[in-house]
């Protein structure tokens, strides 16, 4: 039913608005039928980088070659390419019948046939029963269904989505989500996906592009990115991480009056040492276990100041050294402990779940 | 659901009398020239001028309204007018949504400049251009045509008209233009699939004031038109007031006739305009 995707490869894209530079160097191979995401906070150059490869907006300097030819100066009504805007974008002066029509219309395909492969696309997106409705007669999930359906009827080459489900609650984004990612294995076409919601991008790409002042600062599966972020910044924005500075010292880290054992901190040669943990990655001590389970120096007694409960987990806030930290807690550790507010619990650092840098990300609000 | 029976303040009553005796006293103060129009144009030409003045004519009759069609040839006047004014609310509100789409649309240099001087010619005075425009039309031979006309209230008309469209075309997201092109549309389908249906309302309030503008106008089809079957409603009105006489009833009656097409034109696109003229007032 699908086209079949090309790769997509962008050489060297640079973006200069005047003085701001919005996209720098950006090099990138995407592989037909690939879902990549671009992720970053608001400002990073991604939706710049998503209008370049639509041909909304030309590229300061490089190249964005589809199928080994350079389509710089081939204009957005030729590129084949689909997108799905935040907003929606559906024309409300037409049906939902007419919108999905629209760019078949425009290819001048025969009306038999757009009402084939409209009636197609409503099936897909399950909206058969609202062909005759106005967009302001929908929801907000069924009117992104409908932009969904609008963007995928001309069989684009290459589907881009701009924050597509940023617009939607939480429960119908979820959803939507689904949605998406069965869309795109069913009909194996290349979708590119800007978001800021990492949480959104791990769930559905193949490969994340975490991008911070113009430039892709790593890329890889969305595991890889997670368990292996390059730097503190990236520990921060995907997922969550508590920040330890410290200094080096006999072979430890110290942090306040604690000394942390760390793996491969005999790689860093800088005497101040930043630290990053993932809530999860910090265990609750079994007091039944033995001793020898635990280096002591990662064992710390804290003061539970706030209880979260987030459904599969239970976040608890605590300050270690006059830095408020979190750890999470499966919900067997917190029945099993009865957790009250004030209450002291003695928590595991593990080794080798600290991620060292160079320099410390961190958030100015 | 309990009910509770509204209360009543003094205060409110006080302050809602108050405010529908201002409403009359100005609704009134707007109705009594129509009044006095209506009253003498079914008046004698005797009892118009009679001392004192009559509200209710002593003898009814409609011979002014005879008249003004049998002897002032008031149906070309009506025919003038309503092509002048017809074309000149299609041709700026056309023109004006091409430019005001352009304006919205396209970041050139100079745009900025170019916007305010569109606003700026609007402060010319119509006396300062009446004088050239009776120059250029006549040298090209469009003096005392409706074409001349048309195209000199196309210059009242236009920049404004511009500035009207731009304005209902910046609420149109960006992002619907740009659906449409990755679609496969080109500008100009963009411009009148898309856009023109989706600003309708604001298009109707341009049209409207072009009309009115171009119906209402004495003082262009004056300067520019002078032979009898180019000459509109308004400068007909105009014409029954004589050196020595003032025909009242018939003056009277050519106005109200002159002043209804404008009447019932708003009476039926009042709902389009308000909305048109209110669109992106609020958030949606």
């Amino acid at each position: 039913m699908q086209t079949a995707s090309k790769k997509l490869v962008l050489e060297n894209i640079s973006k200069h608005f005047g003085s701001l530079v919005a996209v720098k160097d950006v090099d990138l191979v995407i592989e037909p039928g690939e879902f990549i995401c671009f992720l970053g906070p608001s400002g990073c150059g991604k939706t710049t980088l998503l209008r370049i490869i639509t041909g909304f907006e030309q590229q300061s300097t490089g190249d964005v070659i589809y199928d080994g030819k350079v389509i710089n100066d081939v204009i957005p009504q030729k590129r084949d390419f689909g997108i799905v805007f935040q907003s929606y974008a559906l024309f409300p002066n037409m049906t939902v019948h007419q919108n999905i029509a629209f760019g078949l219309k425009m290819r001048k395909m025969p009306s038999t046939l757009i009402d084939e492969r409209v009636n197609e696309i409503l099936k897909l997106v399950g909206l058969s029963e609202w062909a005759t409705h106005y967009p302001s007669q929908l929801s907000g999930g069924q009117q992104q269904r409908v932009a969904l359906g609008r963007a995928l009827a001309i069989k684009p080459k290459v589907l881009l989505l701009d924050e597509p489900l940023s617009a939607l609650d939480a429960k119908i984004r979820i959803r939507l989500r689904t949605v998406i990612k069965k869309l795109q294995e069913e009909l194996g076409i290349t979708m590119i996906y800007v978001t800021h919601d990492q949480e959104e991008a791990l769930a559905l790409a193949d490969r994340v592009a975490i991008m911070r002042e113009g430039e892709i600062r790593q890329i890889g599966s969305p595991f890889e990115v997670y368990k292996k972020p390059k730097t503190s910044f990236i520990a921060e924005f995907v997922g969550t991480s508590n920040f330890i500075t410290g200094k080096k010292s006999n072979g430890k880290v110290k942090f306040g009056q604690l000394e942390f054992s760390v793996a491969n901190l005999e790689q860093v040669d800088r005497e101040t040492v930043y630290l990053a943990i993932r809530p999860e990655n910090i265990e609750l001590v079994d007091e039944t276990a033995s001793a020898d389970d635990y280096l002591p120096s990662n064992v710390v007694e804290v003061e539970a100041e706030v209880i979260n409960f987030l459904g599969a987990v239970v976040r608890v806030t605590f300050i270690l050294e006059g830095e408020e930290m979190i750890v999470d807690l499966t919900e067997k550790e917190y029945e099993k402990i009865k957790l009250k507010r004030r209450d002291k619990l003695k928590l595991y650092f593990p080794p080798a779940a600290f991620h060292i840098y160079g320099e410390l990300f961190r958030k100015l609000i | 659901m309990r009910m509770e029976a509204a209360k009543i303040r003094p205060g409110d009553v006080i302050a809602k009398t108050l405010i529908w005796v201002f409403l009359i006293l100005v609704c009134i103060y707007c109705l009594i020239p129509f009044a006095w129009m209506l009253s003498t144009s079914l008046k004698t030409e005797a009892e118009a001028f009679r001392m004192p003045p009559t509200w209710i004519p002593l003898k009814l009759t409609v011979d002014s309204y005879i008249g003004i069609w049998v002897r002032k040839n008031f149906g070309i006047y009506f025919f003038n007018s309503t092509v002048i004014s017809l074309a000149t609310a299609a041709l700026s509100t056309f023109f004006g949504a091409l430019a005001g789409y352009g304006f919205s649309r396209f970041f050139f240099k100079g745009r900025r400049f170019l916007i305010g001087f569109f606003l700026a010619t609007q402060m010319l005075p119509g006396v300062l251009l009446v004088g050239p425009y009776f120059k250029i039309l006549s040298k090209v031979g469009l003096y005392d045509t409706r074409t001349g006309l048309i195209i000199a209230f196309l210059t009242i008309c236009l920049p404004f008209s511009t500035w009207m469209m731009k304005g209902f075309i910046d609420k149109v997201p960006d992002e619907l233009d740009q659906s449409a092109m990755v679609d496969g549309c080109s500008r100009l389908g963009i411009f009148f699939k898309i856009v023109l249906p989706i600003v309708a309302p604001g298009m109707v309030a341009t049209i409207l004031f072009a009309f009115l503008l171009a119906w209402g106008d004495l003082l262009w089809a004056l300067c520019l038109t002078s032979s009898e079957p180019m000459i509109t409603v308004t400068l007909g009105i105009a014409r029954t007031v004589g050196e020595f006489r003032i025909i009242w009833p018939m003056l009277m009656a050519g106005s109200l006739v002159g002043g209804m097409p404008a009447i019932i034109l708003y009476v039926f696109l009042q709902r389009l305009l308000v909305q048109g003229l209110t669109a992106g007032a609020v958030k949606e």
